[in-house]
Protein backbone atom coordinates (compact mmCIF):
# COMPACT_ATOMS: atom_id res chain seq x y z
CA UNK A 1 0.00 0.00 0.00
CA UNK A 2 1.71 3.43 -1.11
CA UNK A 3 1.17 6.48 1.15
CA UNK A 4 -0.39 9.72 -0.48
CA UNK A 5 3.34 10.67 -0.57
CA UNK A 6 4.65 8.49 -2.74
CA UNK A 7 2.34 8.89 -5.34
CA UNK A 8 2.80 12.77 -5.11
CA UNK A 9 6.46 12.00 -5.79
CA UNK A 10 5.34 10.83 -9.29
CA UNK A 11 5.06 14.49 -10.62
CA UNK A 12 7.09 16.36 -8.41
CA UNK A 13 6.45 19.43 -6.76
CA UNK A 14 4.35 22.46 -8.94
CA UNK A 15 8.02 23.78 -10.79
CA UNK A 16 9.22 26.89 -10.76
CA UNK A 17 7.41 28.12 -14.33
CA UNK A 18 4.46 26.99 -12.97
CA UNK A 19 4.28 28.87 -9.57
CA UNK A 20 5.55 32.18 -11.71
CA UNK A 21 2.53 31.73 -13.90
CA UNK A 22 0.44 31.37 -11.05
CA UNK A 23 2.08 34.18 -9.37
CA UNK A 24 1.89 36.33 -12.79
CA UNK A 25 -1.81 35.47 -13.42
CA UNK A 26 -2.88 36.87 -9.77
CA UNK A 27 -1.00 39.63 -10.86
CA UNK A 28 -3.17 40.04 -14.08
CA UNK A 29 -5.75 40.02 -12.48
CA UNK A 30 -5.39 42.51 -9.53
CA UNK A 31 -4.76 44.71 -12.41
CA UNK A 32 -7.78 43.76 -14.38
CA UNK A 33 -5.62 43.12 -17.33
CA UNK A 34 -7.34 39.67 -18.29
CA UNK A 35 -8.06 39.52 -21.45
CA UNK A 36 -11.66 37.83 -22.60
CA UNK A 37 -13.47 37.60 -25.86
CA UNK A 38 -16.54 39.91 -24.82
CA UNK A 39 -14.60 42.80 -22.98
CA UNK A 40 -17.22 44.45 -20.44
CA UNK A 41 -18.40 47.09 -23.54
CA UNK A 42 -18.73 43.78 -26.13
CA UNK A 43 -20.83 42.59 -23.39
CA UNK A 44 -23.19 45.27 -22.93
CA UNK A 45 -23.74 45.78 -26.42
CA UNK A 46 -24.57 41.96 -26.97
CA UNK A 47 -26.79 42.44 -24.06
CA UNK A 48 -28.46 45.56 -25.57
CA UNK A 49 -28.33 44.41 -29.08
CA UNK A 50 -30.72 40.92 -27.52
CA UNK A 51 -33.07 44.07 -26.31
CA UNK A 52 -32.80 46.03 -28.88
CA UNK A 53 -34.91 42.88 -31.24
CA UNK A 54 -37.72 43.96 -28.67
CA UNK A 55 -36.61 48.02 -28.63
CA UNK A 56 -36.64 47.78 -32.73
CA UNK A 57 -40.19 46.69 -32.51
CA UNK A 58 -41.16 49.13 -30.03
CA UNK A 59 -39.14 52.37 -32.06
CA UNK A 60 -41.16 50.95 -35.39
CA UNK A 61 -44.46 51.10 -33.27
CA UNK A 62 -43.39 54.13 -31.73
CA UNK A 63 -43.14 55.89 -35.32
CA UNK A 64 -45.63 54.83 -36.45
CA UNK A 65 -47.60 55.82 -33.52
CA UNK A 66 -46.13 59.65 -34.35
CA UNK A 67 -47.93 59.83 -37.56
CA UNK A 68 -51.35 59.36 -36.03
CA UNK A 69 -50.84 61.41 -33.01
CA UNK A 70 -52.59 64.50 -32.94
CA UNK A 71 -51.51 65.64 -29.25
CA UNK A 72 -48.79 67.64 -28.54
CA UNK A 73 -47.83 65.65 -25.33
CA UNK A 74 -48.08 61.99 -27.12
CA UNK A 75 -46.11 63.24 -30.15
CA UNK A 76 -42.98 64.36 -27.43
CA UNK A 77 -43.41 61.01 -25.34
CA UNK A 78 -43.25 58.80 -28.80
CA UNK A 79 -40.43 60.40 -30.34
CA UNK A 80 -38.05 60.19 -26.88
CA UNK A 81 -39.56 56.60 -26.70
CA UNK A 82 -38.64 56.38 -30.07
CA UNK A 83 -35.12 57.95 -29.93
CA UNK A 84 -34.35 56.06 -26.64
CA UNK A 85 -34.81 52.83 -28.22
CA UNK A 86 -32.42 53.58 -31.12
CA UNK A 87 -29.95 55.12 -28.44
CA UNK A 88 -30.23 52.09 -26.52
CA UNK A 89 -28.13 50.31 -28.92
CA UNK A 90 -26.32 53.14 -31.24
CA UNK A 91 -24.18 54.45 -28.73
CA UNK A 92 -21.85 51.03 -27.08
CA UNK A 93 -22.02 49.85 -30.95
CA UNK A 94 -20.94 52.73 -32.01
CA UNK A 95 -18.16 53.42 -29.12
CA UNK A 96 -16.71 50.04 -30.37
CA UNK A 97 -15.08 51.78 -33.19
CA UNK A 98 -12.56 53.81 -31.80
CA UNK A 99 -11.93 50.60 -29.04
CA UNK A 100 -10.50 49.06 -32.32
CA UNK A 101 -8.84 51.91 -34.49
CA UNK A 102 -6.21 54.00 -34.41
CA UNK A 103 -7.13 57.53 -33.80
CA UNK A 104 -5.41 59.23 -37.46
CA UNK A 105 -8.01 56.36 -39.42
CA UNK A 106 -11.35 57.29 -37.02
CA UNK A 107 -12.37 59.43 -39.88
CA UNK A 108 -12.68 57.13 -42.15
CA UNK A 109 -13.98 54.56 -40.04
CA UNK A 110 -16.66 56.83 -38.96
CA UNK A 111 -17.69 57.53 -42.41
CA UNK A 112 -18.46 53.93 -43.18
CA UNK A 113 -20.32 53.58 -39.87
CA UNK A 114 -22.15 56.85 -41.17
CA UNK A 115 -22.74 55.01 -44.69
CA UNK A 116 -23.93 51.72 -43.09
CA UNK A 117 -26.47 54.23 -41.56
CA UNK A 118 -27.31 55.15 -44.30
CA UNK A 119 -27.54 52.19 -46.18
CA UNK A 120 -29.71 50.96 -43.35
CA UNK A 121 -31.83 53.96 -43.83
CA UNK A 122 -32.50 53.00 -47.57
CA UNK A 123 -33.36 49.59 -46.43
CA UNK A 124 -35.96 51.14 -44.23
CA UNK A 125 -37.36 52.60 -47.17
CA UNK A 126 -37.30 49.80 -49.56
CA UNK A 127 -39.58 47.76 -46.68
CA UNK A 128 -41.55 50.89 -46.81
CA UNK A 129 -42.11 50.63 -50.27
CA UNK A 130 -42.20 46.75 -50.38
CA UNK A 131 -44.73 46.77 -47.46
CA UNK A 132 -46.76 49.44 -48.95
CA UNK A 133 -50.25 47.81 -49.44
CA UNK A 134 -52.50 49.92 -50.37
CA UNK A 135 -53.56 52.52 -52.77
CA UNK A 136 -53.65 55.48 -49.93
CA UNK A 137 -49.62 54.69 -49.28
CA UNK A 138 -50.93 52.67 -45.74
CA UNK A 139 -48.12 50.52 -44.94
CA UNK A 140 -48.55 46.80 -43.74
CA UNK A 141 -46.81 47.09 -40.26
CA UNK A 142 -47.00 43.42 -39.53
CA UNK A 143 -44.25 42.32 -41.90
CA UNK A 144 -42.62 45.41 -41.90
CA UNK A 145 -42.17 44.87 -38.03
CA UNK A 146 -40.63 41.70 -38.86
CA UNK A 147 -38.61 42.31 -41.91
CA UNK A 148 -36.86 45.21 -39.80
CA UNK A 149 -36.57 42.74 -36.78
CA UNK A 150 -35.16 39.99 -39.53
CA UNK A 151 -33.04 42.81 -40.80
CA UNK A 152 -31.77 43.34 -36.96
CA UNK A 153 -31.07 39.41 -35.57
CA UNK A 154 -29.02 39.02 -39.18
CA UNK A 155 -26.79 42.08 -38.39
CA UNK A 156 -26.84 40.74 -34.52
CA UNK A 157 -25.35 37.37 -36.01
CA UNK A 158 -22.79 39.14 -38.04
CA UNK A 159 -21.77 41.06 -34.73
CA UNK A 160 -21.43 38.03 -32.67
CA UNK A 161 -19.33 36.16 -35.85
CA UNK A 162 -16.94 38.56 -36.55
CA UNK A 163 -16.23 41.13 -34.34
CA UNK A 164 -13.37 39.65 -32.00
CA UNK A 165 -12.80 43.50 -29.60
CA UNK A 166 -10.15 42.06 -27.44
CA UNK A 167 -8.44 40.77 -30.25
CA UNK A 168 -8.79 44.01 -32.70
CA UNK A 169 -8.16 46.11 -29.62
CA UNK A 170 -4.77 44.74 -29.18
CA UNK A 171 -3.78 44.76 -32.42
CA UNK A 172 -4.60 48.54 -32.39
CA UNK A 173 -2.87 49.19 -29.16
CA UNK A 174 0.64 47.36 -31.35
CA UNK A 175 -0.02 49.82 -34.00
CA UNK A 176 -0.73 52.76 -31.89
CA UNK A 177 2.71 52.10 -30.43
CA UNK A 178 4.49 51.42 -33.82
CA UNK A 179 3.19 54.11 -35.43
CA UNK A 180 3.37 56.56 -32.41
CA UNK A 181 0.30 57.96 -32.83
CA UNK A 182 -0.44 57.54 -28.82
CA UNK A 183 2.35 60.57 -28.85
CA UNK A 184 -0.35 63.00 -30.26
CA UNK A 185 -2.93 61.45 -28.35
CA UNK A 186 -4.71 64.49 -26.31
CA UNK A 187 -5.00 62.44 -23.32
CA UNK A 188 -0.89 63.08 -23.26
CA UNK A 189 -1.58 66.51 -22.25
CA UNK A 190 -4.37 65.83 -19.90
CA UNK A 191 -3.35 66.24 -15.73
CA UNK A 192 -3.83 62.29 -13.56
CA UNK A 193 -6.15 61.21 -16.47
CA UNK A 194 -8.81 64.20 -16.07
CA UNK A 195 -8.93 66.72 -18.77
CA UNK A 196 -7.36 69.96 -18.72
CA UNK A 197 -9.75 73.43 -18.44
CA UNK A 198 -8.51 74.05 -22.00
CA UNK A 199 -9.67 69.90 -23.41
CA UNK A 200 -13.26 70.62 -20.93
CA UNK A 201 -14.18 73.99 -22.63
CA UNK A 202 -13.33 72.12 -26.34
CA UNK A 203 -15.47 69.49 -25.27
CA UNK A 204 -18.02 71.27 -24.56
CA UNK A 205 -18.03 73.56 -27.83
CA UNK A 206 -17.45 70.69 -29.80
CA UNK A 207 -20.96 69.15 -27.78
CA UNK A 208 -22.41 72.04 -28.45
CA UNK A 209 -21.82 72.18 -32.09
CA UNK A 210 -23.09 69.23 -32.38
CA UNK A 211 -26.35 70.10 -30.72
CA UNK A 212 -26.75 73.40 -32.33
CA UNK A 213 -25.96 71.71 -36.30
CA UNK A 214 -28.25 69.16 -35.15
CA UNK A 215 -31.43 71.62 -34.42
CA UNK A 216 -30.70 73.35 -38.08
CA UNK A 217 -30.62 69.96 -39.97
CA UNK A 218 -32.75 67.96 -38.20
CA UNK A 219 -35.75 70.63 -38.44
CA UNK A 220 -34.77 70.73 -42.16
CA UNK A 221 -35.11 67.34 -42.78
CA UNK A 222 -38.19 66.80 -40.41
CA UNK A 223 -39.91 69.74 -41.73
CA UNK A 224 -39.53 69.89 -45.70
CA UNK A 225 -42.13 67.60 -46.76
CA UNK A 226 -44.48 70.37 -44.71
CA UNK A 227 -42.83 73.12 -46.03
CA UNK A 228 -42.45 71.68 -50.04
CA UNK A 229 -46.08 70.48 -50.02
CA UNK A 230 -47.49 73.75 -48.25
CA UNK A 231 -45.32 76.41 -49.19
CA UNK A 232 -43.80 75.96 -51.92
CA UNK A 233 -46.21 73.65 -53.64
CA UNK A 234 -43.52 71.06 -54.80
CA UNK A 235 -42.83 67.81 -54.24
CA UNK A 236 -40.13 67.01 -51.54
CA UNK A 237 -38.91 63.33 -52.16
CA UNK A 238 -36.39 64.12 -54.78
CA UNK A 239 -34.70 66.86 -53.03
CA UNK A 240 -34.80 65.07 -49.50
CA UNK A 241 -33.36 61.61 -51.87
CA UNK A 242 -31.04 63.71 -53.44
CA UNK A 243 -29.21 65.86 -49.57
CA UNK A 244 -28.94 61.88 -48.61
CA UNK A 245 -27.23 60.54 -52.27
CA UNK A 246 -25.05 63.58 -51.54
CA UNK A 247 -24.38 62.47 -48.42
CA UNK A 248 -23.86 58.90 -49.36
CA UNK A 249 -21.45 59.92 -52.32
CA UNK A 250 -18.99 62.47 -49.64
CA UNK A 251 -19.12 60.04 -46.37
CA UNK A 252 -15.92 58.21 -47.81
CA UNK A 253 -13.95 61.26 -49.30
CA UNK A 254 -14.68 63.34 -46.38
CA UNK A 255 -13.02 61.17 -44.30
CA UNK A 256 -10.11 60.91 -46.49
CA UNK A 257 -10.20 64.60 -46.81
CA UNK A 258 -10.73 64.93 -43.32
CA UNK A 259 -7.37 62.86 -42.07
CA UNK A 260 -5.22 65.31 -44.45
CA UNK A 261 -7.07 68.37 -43.90
CA UNK A 262 -7.34 68.00 -40.04
CA UNK A 263 -11.13 67.85 -38.59
CA UNK A 264 -11.98 70.82 -37.00
CA UNK A 265 -11.07 72.65 -40.37
CA UNK A 266 -13.02 70.07 -42.53
CA UNK A 267 -16.00 70.50 -40.14
CA UNK A 268 -16.03 74.50 -40.14
CA UNK A 269 -15.67 74.02 -44.00
CA UNK A 270 -19.13 71.20 -43.74
CA UNK A 271 -20.74 73.68 -41.58
CA UNK A 272 -20.22 76.63 -43.94
CA UNK A 273 -21.87 74.58 -46.72
CA UNK A 274 -24.73 74.06 -44.61
CA UNK A 275 -25.05 77.43 -43.86
CA UNK A 276 -24.82 78.67 -47.35
CA UNK A 277 -27.43 76.00 -49.05
CA UNK A 278 -29.93 76.72 -46.05
CA UNK A 279 -29.30 80.30 -46.14
CA UNK A 280 -29.96 80.18 -49.59
CA UNK A 281 -33.00 77.97 -49.28
CA UNK A 282 -34.23 80.53 -47.12
CA UNK A 283 -34.60 82.87 -50.45
CA UNK A 284 -36.32 80.28 -52.54
CA UNK A 285 -39.76 80.63 -52.97
CA UNK A 286 -42.52 79.21 -55.59
CA UNK A 287 -41.03 81.04 -58.53
CA UNK A 288 -37.99 79.53 -58.31
CA UNK A 289 -36.68 76.74 -60.36
CA UNK A 290 -36.79 73.27 -58.45
CA UNK A 291 -33.51 72.72 -59.81
CA UNK A 292 -31.83 75.56 -57.37
CA UNK A 293 -33.46 73.71 -54.77
CA UNK A 294 -31.63 70.08 -55.72
CA UNK A 295 -28.51 71.94 -56.07
CA UNK A 296 -28.85 73.32 -52.41
CA UNK A 297 -30.10 70.54 -51.23
CA UNK A 298 -26.94 68.30 -52.69
CA UNK A 299 -24.58 71.13 -51.13
CA UNK A 300 -26.51 70.54 -47.47
CA UNK A 301 -26.06 66.92 -47.63
CA UNK A 302 -22.18 67.16 -48.43
CA UNK A 303 -21.88 69.49 -45.48
CA UNK A 304 -23.92 67.30 -43.31
CA UNK A 305 -21.77 64.68 -44.31
CA UNK A 306 -18.63 66.62 -43.66
CA UNK A 307 -19.98 67.56 -39.92
CA UNK A 308 -20.81 64.26 -39.44
CA UNK A 309 -17.73 62.06 -40.15
CA UNK A 310 -15.77 64.10 -38.40
CA UNK A 311 -18.02 65.13 -34.95
CA UNK A 312 -17.75 61.88 -33.28
CA UNK A 313 -14.18 61.38 -33.39
CA UNK A 314 -13.03 64.37 -32.21
CA UNK A 315 -15.30 64.02 -29.17
CA UNK A 316 -14.02 60.41 -28.28
CA UNK A 317 -10.55 62.36 -29.47
CA UNK A 318 -10.75 63.78 -25.89
CA UNK A 319 -11.80 60.51 -23.87
CA UNK A 320 -8.84 58.28 -22.65
CA UNK A 321 -9.32 54.45 -23.79
CA UNK A 322 -11.34 53.61 -20.57
CA UNK A 323 -13.94 56.41 -21.30
CA UNK A 324 -14.72 56.39 -24.87
CA UNK A 325 -18.40 54.67 -23.90
CA UNK A 326 -18.97 57.82 -21.66
CA UNK A 327 -17.93 60.34 -24.44
CA UNK A 328 -19.94 58.59 -27.02
CA UNK A 329 -22.74 59.22 -24.81
CA UNK A 330 -21.99 62.87 -24.15
CA UNK A 331 -21.93 62.93 -28.36
CA UNK A 332 -25.33 60.90 -28.63
CA UNK A 333 -27.18 62.77 -25.53
CA UNK A 334 -26.29 66.08 -27.51
CA UNK A 335 -27.04 65.07 -31.21
CA UNK A 336 -30.71 63.26 -29.67
CA UNK A 337 -31.41 66.41 -27.50
CA UNK A 338 -31.42 68.35 -30.53
CA UNK A 339 -33.27 65.98 -32.43
CA UNK A 340 -35.89 65.71 -29.14
CA UNK A 341 -36.51 69.33 -29.39
CA UNK A 342 -35.66 70.41 -32.96
CA UNK A 343 -38.49 69.24 -34.91
CA UNK A 344 -41.68 70.84 -31.93
CA UNK A 345 -39.32 74.01 -31.61
CA UNK A 346 -39.66 74.54 -35.44
CA UNK A 347 -43.01 72.69 -36.39
CA UNK A 348 -44.39 75.21 -33.47
CA UNK A 349 -42.29 78.21 -35.03
CA UNK A 350 -44.00 77.45 -38.32
CA UNK A 351 -47.47 77.47 -36.59
CA UNK A 352 -47.17 80.87 -34.97
CA UNK A 353 -44.82 82.40 -37.59
CA UNK A 354 -45.24 81.18 -40.77
CA UNK A 355 -43.79 78.34 -43.01
CA UNK A 356 -40.92 80.82 -44.44
CA UNK A 357 -39.36 80.46 -40.97
CA UNK A 358 -37.95 76.84 -41.29
CA UNK A 359 -35.13 77.66 -43.04
CA UNK A 360 -34.01 81.18 -41.21
CA UNK A 361 -34.09 78.99 -38.15
CA UNK A 362 -32.30 76.23 -39.52
CA UNK A 363 -29.30 78.51 -40.70
CA UNK A 364 -29.39 80.95 -37.59
CA UNK A 365 -28.36 77.47 -35.84
CA UNK A 366 -25.86 76.53 -38.13
CA UNK A 367 -24.37 79.67 -37.85
CA UNK A 368 -24.24 79.37 -33.94
CA UNK A 369 -22.80 75.55 -34.30
CA UNK A 370 -19.85 77.74 -36.64
CA UNK A 371 -19.21 80.19 -34.04
CA UNK A 372 -18.87 77.35 -31.06
CA UNK A 373 -16.80 74.90 -33.55
CA UNK A 374 -14.38 78.19 -34.49
CA UNK A 375 -13.09 78.16 -31.17
CA UNK A 376 -12.59 74.40 -30.46
CA UNK A 377 -8.67 74.13 -29.58
CA UNK A 378 -8.71 70.34 -29.01
CA UNK A 379 -9.95 67.13 -30.49
CA UNK A 380 -8.18 67.23 -33.92
CA UNK A 381 -6.59 64.28 -35.80
CA UNK A 382 -3.66 66.42 -37.38
CA UNK A 383 -0.41 65.57 -35.04
CA UNK A 384 1.68 68.16 -33.54
CA UNK A 385 4.60 69.44 -35.16
CA UNK A 386 7.73 66.76 -34.01
CA UNK A 387 11.02 68.70 -33.00
CA UNK A 388 14.21 66.79 -33.08
CA UNK A 389 15.44 63.62 -35.10
CA UNK A 390 11.30 62.65 -34.40
CA UNK A 391 10.32 65.34 -37.30
CA UNK A 392 11.95 63.30 -39.89
CA UNK A 393 10.15 60.14 -39.12
CA UNK A 394 7.62 59.36 -42.10
CA UNK A 395 4.19 60.28 -40.58
CA UNK A 396 1.12 58.00 -41.71
CA UNK A 397 -1.56 59.06 -43.47
CA UNK B 1 -15.32 36.95 -3.71
CA UNK B 2 -12.31 38.78 -3.40
CA UNK B 3 -9.16 39.01 -5.52
CA UNK B 4 -6.96 38.04 -2.02
CA UNK B 5 -10.07 35.50 -1.10
CA UNK B 6 -9.67 33.99 -4.18
CA UNK B 7 -5.57 33.90 -4.34
CA UNK B 8 -5.76 32.41 -1.00
CA UNK B 9 -8.11 29.41 -1.84
CA UNK B 10 -5.86 29.24 -5.51
CA UNK B 11 -2.49 29.01 -3.08
CA UNK B 12 -4.08 26.37 -1.15
CA UNK B 13 -4.68 24.04 -4.38
CA UNK B 14 -1.02 24.88 -6.07
CA UNK B 15 -0.30 21.31 -5.93
CA UNK B 16 -3.43 19.98 -6.60
CA UNK B 17 -3.31 22.08 -9.95
CA UNK B 18 0.19 20.64 -11.02
CA UNK B 19 -0.53 17.32 -10.68
CA UNK B 20 -3.87 17.51 -12.55
CA UNK B 21 -2.15 19.55 -15.59
CA UNK B 22 0.68 16.69 -15.03
CA UNK B 23 -1.48 14.39 -15.51
CA UNK B 24 -2.33 15.48 -18.71
CA UNK B 25 0.84 17.53 -20.27
CA UNK B 26 4.05 16.91 -20.42
CA UNK B 27 5.91 19.99 -21.14
CA UNK B 28 6.03 22.85 -18.42
CA UNK B 29 4.86 25.54 -20.42
CA UNK B 30 1.79 23.22 -21.53
CA UNK B 31 1.08 23.26 -17.93
CA UNK B 32 1.67 26.67 -16.81
CA UNK B 33 -0.41 27.65 -19.83
CA UNK B 34 -3.40 25.62 -18.88
CA UNK B 35 -3.27 26.43 -15.44
CA UNK B 36 -2.77 30.54 -16.25
CA UNK B 37 -6.19 30.25 -18.71
CA UNK B 38 -8.01 28.40 -16.30
CA UNK B 39 -7.67 30.64 -13.27
CA UNK B 40 -8.31 33.52 -15.42
CA UNK B 41 -11.57 32.01 -16.55
CA UNK B 42 -12.16 30.71 -13.13
CA UNK B 43 -11.76 34.63 -12.18
CA UNK B 44 -14.38 35.84 -14.44
CA UNK B 45 -16.87 33.23 -14.05
CA UNK B 46 -17.20 33.17 -10.42
CA UNK B 47 -20.18 34.73 -10.12
CA UNK B 48 -21.39 31.45 -11.80
CA UNK B 49 -20.29 29.35 -9.02
CA UNK B 50 -23.49 28.73 -6.88
CA UNK B 51 -21.73 26.92 -4.26
CA UNK B 52 -18.31 28.17 -2.70
CA UNK B 53 -17.72 24.43 -1.22
CA UNK B 54 -17.61 23.38 -4.75
CA UNK B 55 -14.83 25.82 -5.81
CA UNK B 56 -12.04 23.32 -5.78
CA UNK B 57 -14.19 20.71 -8.13
CA UNK B 58 -15.32 23.01 -10.47
CA UNK B 59 -11.31 24.87 -10.55
CA UNK B 60 -10.29 20.97 -11.65
CA UNK B 61 -12.82 20.78 -13.95
CA UNK B 62 -12.14 23.86 -15.69
CA UNK B 63 -8.29 23.33 -15.22
CA UNK B 64 -9.01 19.63 -17.21
CA UNK B 65 -10.73 21.51 -20.31
CA UNK B 66 -7.86 23.50 -20.66
CA UNK B 67 -5.32 20.60 -20.36
CA UNK B 68 -7.77 18.76 -23.03
CA UNK B 69 -7.80 21.98 -25.55
CA UNK B 70 -4.07 22.33 -25.25
CA UNK B 71 -3.61 18.34 -25.94
CA UNK B 72 -5.82 18.98 -28.71
CA UNK B 73 -3.67 21.73 -30.58
CA UNK B 74 -1.08 19.77 -29.72
CA UNK B 75 -1.93 16.87 -31.77
CA UNK B 76 -3.07 18.95 -34.46
CA UNK B 77 0.04 21.00 -34.54
CA UNK B 78 2.86 18.76 -32.98
CA UNK B 79 4.03 15.74 -35.01
CA UNK B 80 4.13 12.70 -32.64
CA UNK B 81 7.97 11.97 -32.81
CA UNK B 82 8.79 15.28 -32.18
CA UNK B 83 7.13 15.29 -29.17
CA UNK B 84 8.98 16.41 -26.08
CA UNK B 85 10.46 14.46 -23.18
CA UNK B 86 8.14 13.45 -20.15
CA UNK B 87 8.84 15.12 -16.88
CA UNK B 88 11.84 13.28 -14.90
CA UNK B 89 10.66 12.18 -11.58
CA UNK B 90 12.00 13.80 -8.37
CA UNK B 91 13.46 10.86 -6.81
CA UNK B 92 14.30 7.23 -8.33
CA UNK B 93 12.65 5.27 -5.01
CA UNK B 94 10.50 3.40 -6.88
CA UNK B 95 8.37 6.31 -8.11
CA UNK B 96 9.59 5.97 -11.67
CA UNK B 97 8.11 2.33 -11.88
CA UNK B 98 4.82 4.02 -11.02
CA UNK B 99 5.11 7.41 -12.90
CA UNK B 100 5.97 4.93 -15.97
CA UNK B 101 3.00 2.84 -15.18
CA UNK B 102 0.63 5.81 -14.31
CA UNK B 103 1.60 7.20 -18.13
CA UNK B 104 0.85 4.36 -19.60
CA UNK B 105 -2.52 4.87 -18.41
CA UNK B 106 -5.07 6.34 -21.20
CA UNK B 107 -6.23 9.79 -20.07
CA UNK B 108 -9.40 9.40 -18.68
CA UNK B 109 -8.36 7.20 -15.89
CA UNK B 110 -4.60 8.91 -15.39
CA UNK B 111 -6.69 11.70 -14.21
CA UNK B 112 -8.80 9.52 -11.76
CA UNK B 113 -5.90 7.64 -10.29
CA UNK B 114 -3.67 11.23 -9.81
CA UNK B 115 -6.79 12.72 -8.02
CA UNK B 116 -7.94 9.99 -6.33
CA UNK B 117 -4.20 8.43 -4.68
CA UNK B 118 -2.31 11.80 -4.62
CA UNK B 119 -5.06 14.55 -3.68
CA UNK B 120 -7.43 12.43 -1.60
CA UNK B 121 -11.12 13.48 -3.75
CA UNK B 122 -13.70 11.36 -3.10
CA UNK B 123 -15.20 9.26 -6.00
CA UNK B 124 -18.45 11.69 -5.52
CA UNK B 125 -15.93 14.91 -6.11
CA UNK B 126 -13.52 13.07 -8.80
CA UNK B 127 -17.14 12.60 -10.67
CA UNK B 128 -18.17 16.18 -9.91
CA UNK B 129 -14.70 17.35 -11.69
CA UNK B 130 -14.96 15.06 -14.81
CA UNK B 131 -19.02 15.74 -15.14
CA UNK B 132 -19.32 12.07 -15.06
CA UNK B 133 -21.15 9.69 -12.86
CA UNK B 134 -19.71 7.95 -9.95
CA UNK B 135 -20.05 4.62 -11.31
CA UNK B 136 -17.55 5.58 -13.85
CA UNK B 137 -15.06 6.89 -11.81
CA UNK B 138 -14.91 3.54 -9.54
CA UNK B 139 -15.04 1.78 -12.91
CA UNK B 140 -12.00 3.57 -14.05
CA UNK B 141 -10.46 3.31 -10.98
CA UNK B 142 -10.70 -0.61 -10.55
CA UNK B 143 -9.34 -0.64 -14.54
CA UNK B 144 -6.53 1.38 -13.59
CA UNK B 145 -5.83 -0.32 -10.86
CA UNK B 146 -5.47 -3.25 -13.12
CA UNK B 147 -3.50 -2.30 -15.52
CA UNK B 148 -0.97 -0.80 -13.56
CA UNK B 149 -0.62 -3.75 -11.35
CA UNK B 150 -0.12 -5.73 -14.62
CA UNK B 151 2.20 -2.71 -15.53
CA UNK B 152 4.12 -2.77 -12.34
CA UNK B 153 4.31 -6.83 -12.58
CA UNK B 154 5.88 -6.95 -15.65
CA UNK B 155 8.42 -4.53 -14.97
CA UNK B 156 9.44 -6.52 -11.51
CA UNK B 157 9.34 -9.56 -13.54
CA UNK B 158 12.11 -8.13 -16.02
Amino acid sequence: MRTQEEWRSVFGVPDAAFNARIDQTFQKIREGRTMKRFTMRTGLVLAIILLLTIGTVCAVIFFTLLGFTSSLVMFIIFLLLSLISMAIFRSPAVALMPDVTVKPLRSKANAIINLMGTIGGIVILLFATVFKTSEDGKTDFGFYIIAVCAVMLVALSVFLITVKEPLWAKEMQEETERLGCDKETEVRESVGGKLTKSQLTSLILILASVALWYIGYNAVTSKYSVYASNYLHVNYATTLLLAQAAAVISYIPVGIIASKLGRRKTILAGVLMLFGSFLGASFITQESPNWLMYILFALAGIGWATINVNSFPMVVELAKGSDVGKYTGYYYTASMAAQIVTPVVSGALMDKIGYQSLFPYATVFVALAFLTMFFVKHGDSKPEAKVGIEALDIQDD
Amino acid sequence: VTEQAFEGRVNALRGTLFRVASAYLTRECDRADAVQEALLKAWRGLNRLRREELFKTWLIRILIRECINILRQNRRMIPAESLPETAAPQKDDGSAALGEALRRLPDEMRIVVTLFYMDGFSTVEIARALGVPKGTVCSRLARARRQMRETLGEEACE
